[in-house]
Formats: structure tokens, C-alpha cells, sequence
């Protein structure tokens, strides 16, 4: 049977990185048995991983259904669903708030409030969710747990003085966290006779049993064998099995009832057929889709190449499977001119990138080039309403347009007060128009500002970071597009345009730009029989260029009896050099100077 | 036929040097010669057409060793009709009796390792002799054989091209039909190699280089001594036959420690250590450390590679016979020939005079 309603209590924890979410969620499982407790642990990693390599399968913890059993009595189900720690997944972390009815807000007693603590809170307070604040850490001997408090009161507007006192390390605070997400967190509110509405918050791609969705029922019941319907896919599928998450898969003969969390499998074919954020309903008694949805967008793309030993065959089924399991990555086939084929593909932002190129990289062994990430602009094309979304210099219609717009985002610095200056400096230089300052206490602030897209995934942090010691944190959020005095920049070797270390930048730093990627490239390629003209150019216009000398010899002065085998091994080693160069034109250009080239537009000057 | 003989003993070792040869070993001489000998009493007895000392420095031997050595020789090889007969030799003390005693046993083209006739250069190099004794030892040579070769280097640190004319304008003085100009080269292993990783080599300037390459080659030339050879000029007829069997892919038979035979498609380097080489002759053994096997591709490659080393360049119907296809290259050397870095016409391929400087690249382009 399924639970009784008002002894549910769907939530989820929400933190800034590394202040403890895992280990407090983890600490929560073992409470409530669905792990087994810390001297048996490992045995229980063990088992699963067993599990995993007999099956072939990986048990992703989407959200985890726990037995609490309350000192009244009685048995409370607690459905713990996970959310992405970042901000490039804000849409995820909405999904997953969305299907709870509160949160616990873990906050580093050490660390106090940080850049994705405030986010994540506005995100939870917009849905209204009931937010339970933890103070975690309380161990560390630098622990500030006063300070915390003042900081969530101050910054987030939240009463604090009830904040639960926790160590998650140390097993503090975790009995008086799962009450109070029994008192405070009210039970989900849905109607169990009505038409069926449940949300899907996560969907993955499962080797053993393809696609699983993780939904929560908000309204009606939900079982096996009901034909159900995606509303915003609008494709109908029958359900082939249905149940709770201990964090295995448990099924269960009564499906899932108004108020449950759990997973749903249905034949579906591919990721891409689910949308996150959509919602199931009955094919034959059809409901309204619940609010909120949006279809997702990557926003940063960029260009993947075999390397080394690795090939092109390899890299796209590598690419292939990792879109399996992430439907927000997406990519097509490109041919990179110089760096031969490759693929180009979009992912939410920067850390979705660079996740997702570890994973190919490890799961995959892969050596790979990556391009410079670029964003989505659109072009408005002259004299028609039609917009074009671009996401590669190459792709500028010849012929002109009117005007690019760039996407620009909401940017929330929190800084100490004593690098104020620094960031804000920072700020502008990167294009950046000032919101708003707020303070978080007496020692750090907070400063808003709508930035270009472009210039954030331009190792924003990285400068961010070291020009705050390691203390400075971000959070941003897309907010449209707009126009902006944009110009291509190519990169002309020997006259010869080559695409792949043409970009897009704004004017007023096209040339700066520009000069340091000649520069490198005169470091990096080899000195040819002609004199070699580099340069980068607007149109027609150069707005930076150099030479590379040709060479003074090559030429082996001896070459005699004794001598013959080893100079022809030489060339021979020389010929195969030139296999791995690339031409642009008639200059053979190693592949290193792209790598070079490419990091020098990541690292900019 | 052709045969070469190596002798691996200098009296110290230039820091550029990267030829087998040994300093300090005179304990080793006479049973390094009895060896060589041996080995050559396995060898066919000729005629032979060219012969060639090599070294290290043959006259580094003692005279009697030397007369015993060029005897031991005599007795065992047949010259043919018009031989040539070379021996390499570096400035040094007592050269005229050296000297004396390969002619009496025939030698007929001596080749002097000079390098440069100023001392500040020779400092440099690290060689044994200074200016006076190179031209010394120059006279004295100029009496005794009918062909001589002079070694020069250059592309030496603030070497002007003035300096590096007036080397060979001296040379000439001398009556030598035959002269090697060799571009300073950094070999690794040597001492060279290492001071210039450490960036204690004073930095070649590359255009400076192309400068001396193509003025040597317009002086030498303008004199009568035209280059055969990236690095080698002759008066008409006084060409190096051994070394141009090299090129010209002949077979040809060695002896000694490292030195390298190429015979019906066999390539041998025999062990480069004297003492080694010694101990496996007196076993019985062939002392042979490396065998190659030159199959028709690297026959190909090598025919290109050698090939542009020549004036003469390499014969179509040579690359043809073994087995490159025309279809293949000549886009490559048209292509080459427009920018006027080989000459093509219906027989022959060759590199352009103009182009010297860059063969390597050149050939890398061509090489199948
Ligand atoms: N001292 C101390 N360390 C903790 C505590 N909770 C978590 N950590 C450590 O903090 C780091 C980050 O924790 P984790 O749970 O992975 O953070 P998440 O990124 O929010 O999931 C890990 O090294 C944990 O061991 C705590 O209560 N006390
Ligand atoms: S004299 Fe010639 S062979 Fe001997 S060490 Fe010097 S360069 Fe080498």
C-alpha cells in the first residue's frame, strides 16, 4: 500500500560545494538503515559495486526513499532527492526543489554563506519551500557557527537563531535534523483520486535497463501497466515497472501514490525523448501540466578532437554514449579545417564542459583537443525577421547581417571586502555593468552584474579566484540576449584565413586579442623555406601581424659510407613529422600550435 | 670494386667530432692493425678500383706500424689500372716521413683535415694543430701526392665570410684540386651537443650560414672547382671516386672497428669499440655489431636521398627501375621546380643550385 500522505515528507538538501551535502546525506541513509551503519560500510560499497560490474549497470542515487521511525511511533517515509551542487544546473536544482515541499540549507560553519548558498536559497524561496537551516561542521576547530547564523539572518533575510547545530563528520546534530524535517517540513498536499500529474525531476540512461525516469507523484496513482502520457514529448508509453529508491531499485506492486518519490521505467527508446521538467499523466484521463517547464539549452560550445593515439571512430562513440546518459549535452559532427574531424558540442556552462570532457576522458581513455568554448550568439540577418543562431565564427553569414546579440548574465560576486576594488575592476574589464552591492556582514559583499556570457566562460573564475585568494565565489544565471559591438577576428596564415582560430570577441579587445594569438603562433610554428605573414584581421582590415623568418639551412653536411643509415632515418623521422602537421595553405603547422594557440585564447594574455 | 678501412684513433678527441674515433689507446695500435689485417685477408682480394683510409686519423700510427699496415695490404689486395687511393691525414708532428711512406706504397690522393687556416677558429674546434702547422703539413703533402683534398669548416662562431673565402683562397694556393666544405654541425653525443644544451655554444646565425653556404660555392666555383657534392668542390676529373660510389649506390667492402660494408643489399656496421672489434677478430669471429637489410623501398629512399646530395642529380629511369612511380612524386616536383628548388628535365631530377640550403627539406618532400 502506499504510504499514508501525512506521514510523508519530500526535501532535499541544498548547500554551497564541499560544505557537506554528501557526507550529511549520507550520515541520513545510515540513521534510517538504508545503510548499513559505519563498521559495515565498506562491505555495503563493496556489494554495490559488485552489483555494478555484474550487471554492467550504475546505480546513480537520484533520490532516496528512507523509513524513519519518529519517537511517537509511528513510521515516516522521507524522500531525499539530490540536486546538482552548481549553478551551470540551476534548472535541475529547480526540478528537484520543485518536488519537494521543503529543504534542509547546509551552510560550512567555517565558510559561512557562499555565492551558490544565496542561489540555491532564492531558488527554494521562490518556490516557497519550507528552508530548515543546518550549520554544518560545527567539528572544525575554525568553526564560526555564530558568525554562520549571522551571515544566513543578514544575506538571506532567514531566521537563524534555531539554526540546528551539526556535524555531519561526526554524526552531531543528525537526530535533530531529521525531527525537524518532520515538524517543519510540511506533507506533500496532492489529491490521490485525482487525474495523475507526476513530475519528471531526472532521467538517465541505464546500459541494463535503458531509460529510467525519477519522478514524484503530485496529484493521483501511479502503477504498473497504466498507459501514461509525456505531456511536452507528447509521446504515450505503458509502464513496465515502477518503485522506490533504498537507494536500489525496489519495486513496488502498488506503484506510486500522490506525495511519492521514485523511478519509472517504460521502454522509452532514447534521452532525448524525455524532456526534465515534464510531466506524466494518463494517457486515457489526461491533466494539466504542471508548471515551470522549459526546454533546456546549452549555452557553451565548443569543439572536440582526437588526439594522440585516439581516433575519430573512438571519440564519436564515446561522445555517443555520454549523450545517452546526459541529455543536456548535445553535439554534431564537424570538420575542424586543420584539426581534421571532430565534433562540436554544447553543454549548460563551464563546469557541465569540463565535466563532461573528464568523463570522456576517463571513462573513455581519450585523448582529445578541445576549442576555445564559444557561446550561442544570434544574428540578425538584414532586411528579415528570421534570427540565426550561430555558435562558430565559420557560421557568420558571408553576406553581412544587422546586428549580433550576445547572451548576457546575471552575475553574483561574493567577495571579501578588502578585494572589493579588485573584482570590481575585473567586472569591467570583462564588460560588466553594475548591478547592485550588498553586504553580508561587516567582511564580505555582494556585487551584482549583468555580463556577457562570453566573458564568464573567458576563466572568469580562475581570475576570480586568484584575485581573492581562493575566498571569492560566483554564481550567474542567463538573463537574454543583447546586441554588442561584436566582430570575427581571423587569423590569416600566409593569407590564408584558417577557421579553426577564427573568433568572435568584442571590439574593443579584438586587437589585443588578436596580437597574442599571432604571437604564439610564431612561436610555434616551424620556420618554412618562404618567409611565413601572420595576421589577424576584421574583414579586410589587419589589426595585428607578424613575420616568421624562413629558415638560414637544412641541409646534413656529411653524408658518407658509414653515415647513410642513420641520415636516412632522419628524414625518414622528418617525413613522419609532416604527416602530423596540418597545413594551412602550404604552411605545415604542428598540431602543438593549435593546443597553443587554443590555450592562449582560454587564458587570454 | 671499393674498399674501405677505418683506423679509430685520433690524438684527441674534438668536441664536435663524432666519427669513431678514440684518444689515448697507442697500447692498442699494433694489435688493432694485426686485426684489421686479418679481417682483410677474409675480404676478396679485388681489384679494386678505390680504396680509402679513413679515420679517425691513419697517421696517427707510428711509421713503422703505418709502412706495416699499407704493406699487409699490398700483399693481400689487387689495385686496378688507375686506382685511387686515399688516406686521411691531420696536421701533426713528423708528417713528411708519414707522408713519404704512403706514397712508397702507393696511396695516391692525400686528404688533409685543415678546418680553418686561422687559430682563433681552430682554438674553437679544438683541433690538435694551429694555422702554421696546417699549411706545413699542406707543403709538405703538395710534394708528395698528385691529388689532394683539403677539409674546411665553417658557419664557426663570428666567422665572416671574408675569413671563410680567404680558408679556401689559402688552400688553393696550395694546388689542391679537391676541397670539403662542412657547415659546422652539432652532433648529439658530442661535447658540443652538451655545452649547447647548456646554452654555452655561442648561438649560429641561420642567415649568416646561407650567406657562407652560397658565397663558397660562387668563389669555389668561379675558381674553377665546382661543388659535385653538397659539401665537396673538384677541378674537372678530380672528383672522389670512392665517395661517389657512395652516392651513386655502389657496393662496397669495408674493414676496421665501425666501420660500415654494403654489400649485395647487406649492410654491416661492425663493432665501433677498437678493443671489442680486436677481441672478436682474434676469436675468429666477423666483429660485425648491426646487419641491415636494404630492401627495395629504403634502396628507393636512399637513391633520393643520395641523389640530391649530386650535382648530377638522380636519373629518372634509375627511380623508375626501382620501382618509384612517377605519378607519385613529379606533382611534387613540379610543384618544387616552380618555386626553383629542384631542376627536372626529361633524364634527370636535381637540386637546384639556388637550394643548397635547403636539400634536407627538399628531399623529405620528395621521398617516397
Ligand atoms: N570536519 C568536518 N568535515 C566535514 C563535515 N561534513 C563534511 N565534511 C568534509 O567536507 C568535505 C566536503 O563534503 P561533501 O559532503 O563532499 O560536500 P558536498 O560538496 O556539499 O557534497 C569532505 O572532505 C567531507 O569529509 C563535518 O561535519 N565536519
Ligand atoms: S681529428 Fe677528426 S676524427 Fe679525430 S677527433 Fe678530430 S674530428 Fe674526430
Amino acid at each position: 500500500m502506499p504510504h499514508p500522505q501525512d506521514l510523508i515528507r519530500d526535501f532535499c538538501i541544498i548547500a554551497h560545494i564541499d560544505h557537506g551535502k554528501s557526507t550529511l546525506a549520507e550520515r541520513l541513509l545510515e540513521r534510517c538503515g538504508a545503510m548499513a551503519a559505519k563498521e559495515d560500510k565498506e562491505l555495503e560499497v563493496l556489494d554495490n559495486l559488485e552489483l555494478e560490474r555484474e550487471r554492467g549497470i550504475t546505480i546513480k542515487a537520484k533520490a532516496v526513499t528512507l523509513d524513519y521511525r519518529h519517537r511517537d511511533g509511528r513510521v515516516y517515509q522521507l524522500n531525499l532527492i539530490d540536486t546538482p551542487g552548481h549553478v551551470d544546473f540551476s534548472y535541475e536544482v529547480t526540478r528537484s526543489l520543485q518536488a519537494c515541499e521543503g529543504c534542509l540549507l547546509v551552510v560550512d560553519a567555517s565558510q559561512g554563506v557562499q555565492a551558490q548558498t544565496v542561489a540555491n536559497y532564492l531558488l527554494a524561496d521562490q518556490l516557497r519551500l519550507a528552508v530548515v537551516p543546518v550549520i554544518n561542521k560545527i567539528d572544525l576547530p575554525s568553526a564560526r557557527p555564530e558568525v554562520a547564523k549571522a551571515e544566513i539572518e543578514e544575506s538571506l533575510a532567514l531566521p537563524a537563531e534555531h539554526a540546528i547545530l551539526a556535524s555531519a563528520k561526526a554524526g552531531i546534530g543528525i537526530d535533530e535534523i531529521l525531527e525537524a524535517v518532520v515538524r517543519d517540513i510540511p506533507p506533500p498536499a496532492g489529491d490521490r483520486q485525482a487525474p495523475l500529474q507526476a513530475l519528471i525531476f531526472d532521467a538517465i540512461y541505464d546500459d541494463y535497463r535503458g531509460i529510467i525516469l525519477y519522478v514524484r507523484v503530485k496529484n493521483g496513482w501511479l502503477r504498473r501497466g497504466d498507459r501514461i502520457r509525456l505531456i511536452r514529448s507528447e509521446r504515450t508509453y505503458e509502464v513496465t515497472d515502477i518503485g522506490r529508491l533504498r537507494p536500489q531499485m525496489e519495486s513496488s506492486p502498488d506503484g506510486l501514490a500522490a506525495g511519492e518519490v521514485g523511478y519509472v521505467c517504460a521502454a522509452i527508446k532514447a534521452l532525448q525523448d524525455v524532456k526534465v521538467g515534464d510531466t506524466i499523466t494518463d494517457a486515457e484521463r489526461p491533466a494539466e501540466p504542471l508548471p515551470g517547464f522549459r526546454e533546456l539549452k546549452p549555452m557553451v560550445y565548443c569543439g572536440l578532437y582526437p588526439a594522440g593515439d585516439s581516433t575519430y571512430d573512438q571519440l564519436r562513440e564515446a561522445v555517443q554514449k555520454l549523450s545517452l546518459n546526459d541529455a543536456s549535452f548535445v553535439w554534431t559532427p564537424e570538420s575542424g579545417g586543420a584539426l581534421g574531424h571532430g565534433f562540436r558540442c554544447g553543454f549548460l556552462g563551464m563546469l557541465h564542459m569540463e565535466i563532461c570532457q573528464e568523463r570522456l576522458e576517463r571513462e573513455h581513455d581519450l585523448d582529445m583537443v578541445q576549442t576555445a568554448p564559444t557561446v550561442t550568439y544570434r544574428v540578425r540577418l538584414r532586411g528579415q525577421q528570421r534570427v540565426l543562431e550561430i555558435t562558430t565564427p565559420s557560421e557568420l553569414p558571408r553576406e553581412g547581417y544587422e546586428a549580433i546579440e550576445e547572451p548576457m548574465v546575471e552575475i553574483n560576486f561574493l567577495v571579501p571586502a578588502e578585494r572589493i576594488g579588485a573584482v570590481m575592476q575585473l567586472a569591467q574589464d570583462r564588460r560588466g555593468r553594475f548591478l547592485r552591492q550588498d553586504w553580508l556582514g561587516q567582511h564580505r559583499c555582494r556585487l551584482a552584474y549583468r555580463m556577457p556570457l562570453a566573458e564568464v566562460i573567458f576563466d572568469l573564475f580562475d581570475r576570480l579566484k586568484s584575485l581573492t585568494q581562493g575566498y571569492g565565489t560566483m554564481d550567474y544565471e542567463f538573463c537574454g540576449y543583447e546586441e554588442a559591438d561584436l566582430v570575427k577576428v581571423d587569423i590569416l596564415v600566409h593569407n590564408q584565413p584558417c577557421e579553426a582560430l577564427a573568433f568572435i570577441c568584442h571590439r574593443s579587445v579584438a586587437e589585443r586579442r588578436g596580437r597574442a594569438i599571432i604571437k604564439r603562433l610564431k612561436e610555434e610554428i616551424p620556420r618554412h623555406l618562404f618567409e611565413i605573414a601572420l595576421q589577424a584581421a576584421i574583414g579586410s582590415r589587419v589589426i595585428a601581424r607578424e613575420t616568421i623568418k624562413s629558415y638560414g639551412k637544412n641541409v646534413t653536411a656529411k653524408c658518407y659510407g658509414g653515415d647513410i643509415t642513420r641520415k636516412r632515418k632522419l628524414l625518414e623521422k622528418q617525413k613522419e613529422g609532416k604527416k602530423r602537421m596540418k597545413m594551412i595553405g602550404s604552411v605545415e603547422v604542428p598540431q602543438a600550435a593549435f593546443l597553443s594557440v587554443l590555450k592562449a585564447q582560454i587564458e587570454d594574455e | 670494386m671499393h674498399l674501405y678501412l677505418h683506423i679509430p684513433y685520433c690524438v684527441s678527441k674534438c668536441p664536435y667530432c663524432d666519427f669513431n674515433s678514440h684518444a689515448g689507446r697507442e697500447h692498442e695500435f699494433a694489435a688493432y692493425i694485426e686485426a684489421l689485417l686479418t679481417e682483410v685477408r677474409r675480404l676478396p682480394p679485388g681489384p679494386y678500383d678505390t680504396l680509402f683510409i679513413g679515420g679517425g686519423t691513419p697517421t696517427v700510427l707510428p711509421p713503422a706500424l703505418l709502412a706495416q699496415l699499407l704493406a699487409g695490404l699490398r700483399a693481400h689486395l689487387q689495385l686496378s689500372p688507375g686506382y685511387e687511393w686515399t688516406c686521411e691525414a691531420n696536421p701533426g708532428s713528423s708528417d713528411a716521413e708519414r707522408f713519404a711512406v704512403l706514397a712508397d706504397y702507393g696511396v695516391n690522393r692525400l686528404s688533409l683535415g685543415v678546418q680553418s687556416f686561422h687559430d682563433r677558429h681552430l682554438r674553437f674546434l679544438g683541433r690538435a694543430h694551429d694555422a702554421a702547422g696546417a699549411q706545413a703539413a699542406l707543403a709538405s703533402a703538395q710534394r708528395r701526392f698528385a691529388h689532394l683534398n683539403v677539409d674546411l669548416m665553417y658557419g664557426l662562431p663570428g666567422q665572416s665570410v671574408e675569413e671563410a673565402l680567404a680558408d679556401a683562397r689559402t688552400a688553393l694556393a696550395f694546388g689542391v684540386g679537391h676541397l670539403a666544405a662542412y657547415h659546422l654541425a652539432i652532433e648529439p653525443g658530442t661535447e658540443f651537443h652538451a655545452r649547447q644544451r647548456r646554452g654555452q655554444l655561442p648561438e649560429l646565425d641561420p642567415e649568416r650560414s646561407r650567406e657562407l653556404m652560397r658565397c663558397l660555392a660562387e668563389f669555389l666555383t668561379a675558381q674553377g672547382l665546382p661543388p659535385y657534392e653538397t659539401s665537396n668542390y673538384a677541378r674537372p676529373g678530380e672528383a672522389c671516386r670512392h665517395n661517389l660510389a657512395y652516392w651513386r649506390q655502389r657496393d662496397w667492402q669495408a674493414a676496421g672497428a665501425g666501420a660500415v660494408s654494403c654489400v649485395q643489399g647487406q649492410r654491416w656496421t661492425r663493432l665501433r669499440q677498437p678493443a671489442a672489434y680486436i677481441a672478436a677478430i682474434r676469436r675468429g669471429a666477423d666483429a660485425i655489431g648491426h646487419r641491415e637489410r636494404i630492401d627495395a623501398r629504403t634502396r628507393l629512399r636512399e637513391a633520393w636521398m643520395l641523389g640530391l646530395r649530386l650535382t648530377e642529380g638522380v636519373a629518372r629511369a634509375r627511380l623508375r627501375a626501382l620501382g618509384d612511380d612517377e605519378q607519385r612524386w613529379l606533382p611534387i616536383a613540379r610543384s618544387l621546380a616552380e618555386v626553383g628548388l629542384i631542376e627536372l628535365d626529361a633524364e634527370r631530377v636535381r637540386l637546384a643550385p639556388q637550394a643548397r640550403y635547403a636539400q634536407d627539406e627538399v628531399t623529405v618532400r620528395l621521398l617516397p
